[in-house]
């Protein structure tokens, strides 16, 4: 005799078992990834630094480098409208370079600086004008309207994304500067994530070249837009150029000719796999505020290159409001610092807990075997104070 | 379905008059109580505010963008708006008409509290909560003139 029941029962089992199979394979584990986390504790001493102007502080624009062996800190000063070169093994300021704000040795506005080979290098990324700053101060203008990086845009299209504190910042290798790009679109609409993040020009033929680098699939999914997450982060390391972007926990890895070499997960185990964003078409800026203040992002990605690791800060969630139901801060916060190793292959991250509540995140370079880490502590007009957090 | 009909509501209650107090209910113009009315209501409490019900405000957010508040402020210098309160939250000091009623947040702590408010706004307060909040954003003094001037001129 038939037992409906019992029938029912089983392939009742059979589907609720097929079912967790399914959410398990869903679920982004940590073995999938082949990534391994280890905890480490932060080690924070203090770092001084000597000035005579606090016109640095606050200024995302700065760029940190070792020359003759001697590590340096090329900042921009908004107060007088000049480069402020320190020594940092010595913990003091150098040198000043003033620059004009107008005129064919000029430049308006400072977005971001980079370095290399004693010139420091200065760009405003809205009237795409780049500074070059030599060591015995002399400058030169380079006007980089309309370049052709040989892709789908017209040239016009195209527009320099500078944002120093998600690392959108030009990187510089041999004779060819790396540029964050973005196309003249919608930044709300699907079309603006289809296009490469990177282009690249000669500084010898005066050129561009070519673009290469996807935006994260994040962007480009039903409820993918991040307003003010929709930064490109462009890092060195030892064989080419990482990037990756405020709302993913991937870093992709290309060498210098922009082919891809590979993606590596550099997150906390719990970071969702594809990050949920905010509707298209969003004209609430205080849900955008919320969103920042409630999900866990990225700010930039840099090297260091004396221990082969690319390093990224990772926002924690946090609740929405205080107590006294005022709003939390989306900077000063909880944070994780991640270390990914190039000798482990970047299979390995190693994972400090930091208080950003007592420091500016994105003030933070590598120095020594380490990163130094601005303080919010500006009470010494003649001190600007760091966080040493040495690397194991 | 069949037990959702005879239910004990539907029973007591005539069928028509249920559907029309639907309708009545979701006709209400429950879009002019704003959104973020409580943080609003936070801030001014926080200013020391003494709220009355029907009192018009302006606020002027001093901060992030500069260029969304000059028209504003340029429009302030020159003209006493037609509102009971003028709140600038911040220490954005300038030769303005007004001289009574209005308030300044040196402190900028207006960040902190869930406003939705980015740029110029005028509201009317109304029994605990804010309503026909107007964004006020203009690009010129003469735009914030026709904006501010069109809502308190009704």
């Amino acid at each position: 005799m038939r037992q409906p029941f019992v029938d029912i029962d089983r392939y009742m089992i059979r589907f609720i078992l097929i079912l967790l199979i399914y959410i398990a394979g869903c679920k982004p584990r940590i073995q999938d990834l082949d990534i391994c986390i280890r905890e480490k504790e932060a080690q924070l001493t203090d770092f001084h630094l000597r000035t005579d102007s606090l016109g640095v502080v606050g200024a995302f624009s700065f760029t940190a480098f070792e020359k003759d062996q001697i590590e340096f800190l090329a900042a921009w000063n908004e107060a007088l409208n000049a480069i402020d070169i320190y020594n940092l093994d010595e913990g003091s300021i150098i040198d000043r370079i003033i620059i004009d704000e107008e005129g064919p040795k000029g430049i308006p506005n400072v977005d971001a600086l980079f370095y290399q080979e004693d010139i420091i290098y200065l760009i405003d990324a809205a009237s795409k004008r780049i500074l070059k700053v030599g060591f015995d101060h002399r400058i030169e203008l380079l006007n980089l309207r309309n370049i052709d990086f040989n892709d789908s845009r017209n040239p016009d299209m195209v527009f320099f994304s500078v944002s120093p504190e998600f690392g959108s910042v030009p990187l510089i290798h041999d004779h060819l500067v790396y540029f964050p790009v973005g196309t003249q679109t919608n930044f709300e609409s699907v079309d603006y994530y289809k296009e490469n993040v990177v282009g690249v020009y000669d500084l010898q033929e005066s050129q561009g070249i070519l673009s290469f680098g996807n935006w994260d699939k994040g962007y480009v999914q039903k409820n993918g837009y991040f307003g003010s997450l929709g930064e490109v982060s462009l890092s060195r390391f030892e064989d080419g150029i990482a990037i990756s972007f405020p709302i993913s926990p991937v870093v992709s890895l290309y060498d210098w000719h922009g082919d891809k070499v590979k993606d590596i997960w550099m997150a906390s185990q719990t970071f969702p796999k594809q990050l949920e964003g905010l509707p298209r078409y969003n004209d609430d800026l205080q849900r955008e505020r919320n969103f920042l203040v409630t999900s866990p992002w990225f700010l930039k990605t840099f090297y260091h290159a004396k221990k082969k690791s690319l390093i990224r800060f990772e926002k924690k969630e946090q609740r929405l409001k205080k107590p006294d139901q005022t709003l939390n801060s989306t900077l000063f916060g909880e944070w994780y610092l991640h270390v990914s190793n190039d000798d482990s292959f970047f299979v390995c991250i190693d994972q400090y807990d930091i208080n950003g509540y007592d420091h500016f995140l994105p003030i933070s370079f590598p120095f020594k075997d380490g990163i130094l880490i601005k303080k919010l502590n500006d009470e010494n007009e003649s001190i600007l104070e760091f966080s040493y957090l040495e690397i194991q | 379905m069949k037990a959702y009909l005879n239910s004990p509501i539907l029973k007591f209650s005539n069928y028509h008059v249920f559907i029309g107090l639907l309708l009545f209910s979701t006709g209400c113009k429950q879009s002019e109580i704003y959104k973020y009315s409580e943080g609003i209501f936070l801030y001014l409490d926080y200013l020391g505010v003494d709220i009355k019900k029907g009192q018009t405000i302006l606020l002027i957010p001093y901060g992030d963008c500069s260029l969304c508040i000059e028209p504003a402020i340029d429009y302030l210098k020159f003209n006493d708006p037609l509102v009971d309160l003028v709140i600038i939250t911040g220490e954005y000091s300038a030769d303005y008409q007004r001289i009574r009623d209005i308030i300044y947040d040196p402190g900028g702590r207006f960040k902190l509290y869930e406003t939705g408010i980015f740029g110029p706004v005028i509201f009317k307060i109304e029994t605990g909560k804010v309503k026909g909040l107007i964004n006020l954003q203009a690009s010129t003094q003469m735009e914030f003139e026709r904006l501010i001037e069109g809502y308190t001129q009704l």
